[in-house]
């Protein structure tokens, strides 16, 4: 093995811009599916919770489509196929617009991960004592007083490792982005790959962000779970 | 009406009797190759990861530590394009699919074992050694056993997980499920919403079916436990 690294020719110009411009859309992927994956997941725990069978049944097929069906299909769907069910109007407007494929991305990785983050919140509520419940009604407190006060604070605590384990996984999930061709790092490690013949290099950066990435959001929710959440006796 | 079962058959097994095999069986057996052999790797770096000498414990911690927090379709990139880089000469697609996704798989199994080891009290390992069992007789008759029952309910799930994440090996061009329907629905626009309705629904069943071979199994065991 001689391979002569040359990290100056792609750490400049246009495809040092590639890279930054891909570093920003990945971390922007991340947290803007994350957070509305847990905006879809919690609201999608109360249809699941509720004591309509309909809206019960309706929340669990949700629950089902989201976590049999692999990521990648999810947005591929949502590249491909969503535009088409619309309107032919509304289908070319979306279809000539540039930011399809990024909102799609959002929309699958988003999509796919509620339905494994509502199945979490679910775990963190159900594992909350009933008789707490029940104690708290004979003592009068009303519905919203016994989420707020004794079931949310309990089952934040429960869920929050499984969660944060998801919500990685939904972080490294975002290079299936690539396939979308959003601008993402991986996006642009391919291009530069494909134009430079500089793959080792790029694919080093690459994982090199992927790893620091996992490894401040693991240090984070250690400490969150440390300080913030950490029972008070 | 041909046409929609020829389509099918696409999806199931590709062109196989006349060309290469694809489809979904490309998925199911990768899933399946995988599974077992990083089931042995993962063995084995479970088995570094508690290892008495540090250096060793240290370097498969590294490791997993390392690739766990890589995206599989980083971990393809590495094998399918780095691979011929030293090697000089390119590997077969799915050769390079099944090694990375191996070394993926790996991994995580390797987590489902360590998690199944704590769980195992001190003290068995304790009797064991005092009964004059060696550390080998000890893992395999005492801690493998009752690892393996355990977390059989976790290794069906990842099973599930990992034949999902087949799925992003369509990206460097293996003909499995996800390109057949990419394909087919390139090639024929006015099938577009059809071929996404039958590859969606293909990898619904399997993994529908075997979730709840998972919870089974999960149900199963509590109402052992709990007798």
């Amino acid at each position: 093995m001689n391979y002569e690294f040359d990290w100056q020719a792609i750490l400049s110009g246009q495809y040092l811009e590639w890279i930054l411009q891909g570093l920003q859309c990945s971390i922007s992927l991340m947290i803007l599916s994350s957070l509305i994956a847990v905006a879809i997941g919690v609201f999608v725990t109360f249809g699941n919770l509720s004591t309509n069978p309909l809206i019960h049944f309706i929340s669990s097929v949700y629950i089902e489509l989201c976590r049999n069906i692999p990521t990648l299909i999810w947005l591929l769907f949502f590249y491909y196929v969503f535009p088409e069910l619309f309107p032919e109007k509304i289908e070319i407007a979306l279809n000539s617009s540039t930011m399809l494929n990024y909102w799609a991305a959002i929309a699958g990785l988003s999509i796919s991960s509620s339905g494994y983050i509502s199945e979490i919140i679910r775990g963190g509520i159900m594992a909350v004592p009933r008789e707490q419940i029940a104690a708290a009604y004979s003592l009068g407190h009303s519905k919203a007083h016994i989420w707020k006060y004794i079931i949310w604070p309990q089952a934040i605590r429960n869920c929050f490792p499984p969660l944060v384990t998801r919500i990685i996984h939904n972080v490294k999930n975002t290079s299936l982005a690539l396939s979308l061709s959003v601008h993402e790092i991986m996006w642009a490690t391919q291009q530069i790959e494909s134009i430079t013949f500089r793959g080792l290099e790029v694919t080093i950066l690459a994982t090199i962000f992927y790893l620091t990435i996992n490894f401040v959001l693991s240090h984070l929710a250690s400490l969150a779970e440390k300080h913030v959440l950490a029972t008070k006796n | 009406m041909t046409d929609i079962l020829k389509i099918i058959k696409m999806f199931l097994i590709g062109p196989f009797p006349q060309g290469e095999l694809g489809g979904l069986a490309i998925n199911i057996i990768l899933a399946l190759l995988t599974m077992v052999s990083g089931f042995v790797l993962g063995l084995l770096l479970v088995l570094g990861r508690i290892s008495k000498k540090a250096v060793i414990r240290k370097i498969t911690t590294f490791i997993v530590e390392m690739i766990r927090a890589l995206p599989l379709l980083l971990i393809v990139f590495w094998f399918y394009f780095l691979i011929p880089l030293f090697s000089g000469k390119t590997l077969p697609l799915f050769l390079s699919a099944y090694l990375s996704v191996t070394l993926y798989s790996a991994v995580n199994q390797s987590e489902i074992f360590r998690a199944g080891f704590m769980n195992i009290s001190k003290g068995q390992w304790q009797v064991a050694s005092c009964m004059g069992m060696s550390y080998s007789q000890c893992i395999i008759h005492i801690i493998l056993p009752q690892t393996l029952r355990m977390m059989l309910p976790s290794f069906v799930g990842f099973l599930l997980s990992l034949f999902k994440d087949t799925s992003v090996i369509s990206i460097i061009g293996l003909i499995d499920l996800t390109q057949t329907g990419i394909m087919l629905s390139q090639r024929e626009p006015n099938k577009l919403v059809f071929s996404y309705i039958v590859m969606g629904g293909l990898y619904f069943v399997f993994c529908f079916a075997l979730s709840r071979v998972a919870k089974k199994i999960e149900l199963k065991q509590q109402g052992c436990g709990a007798k």
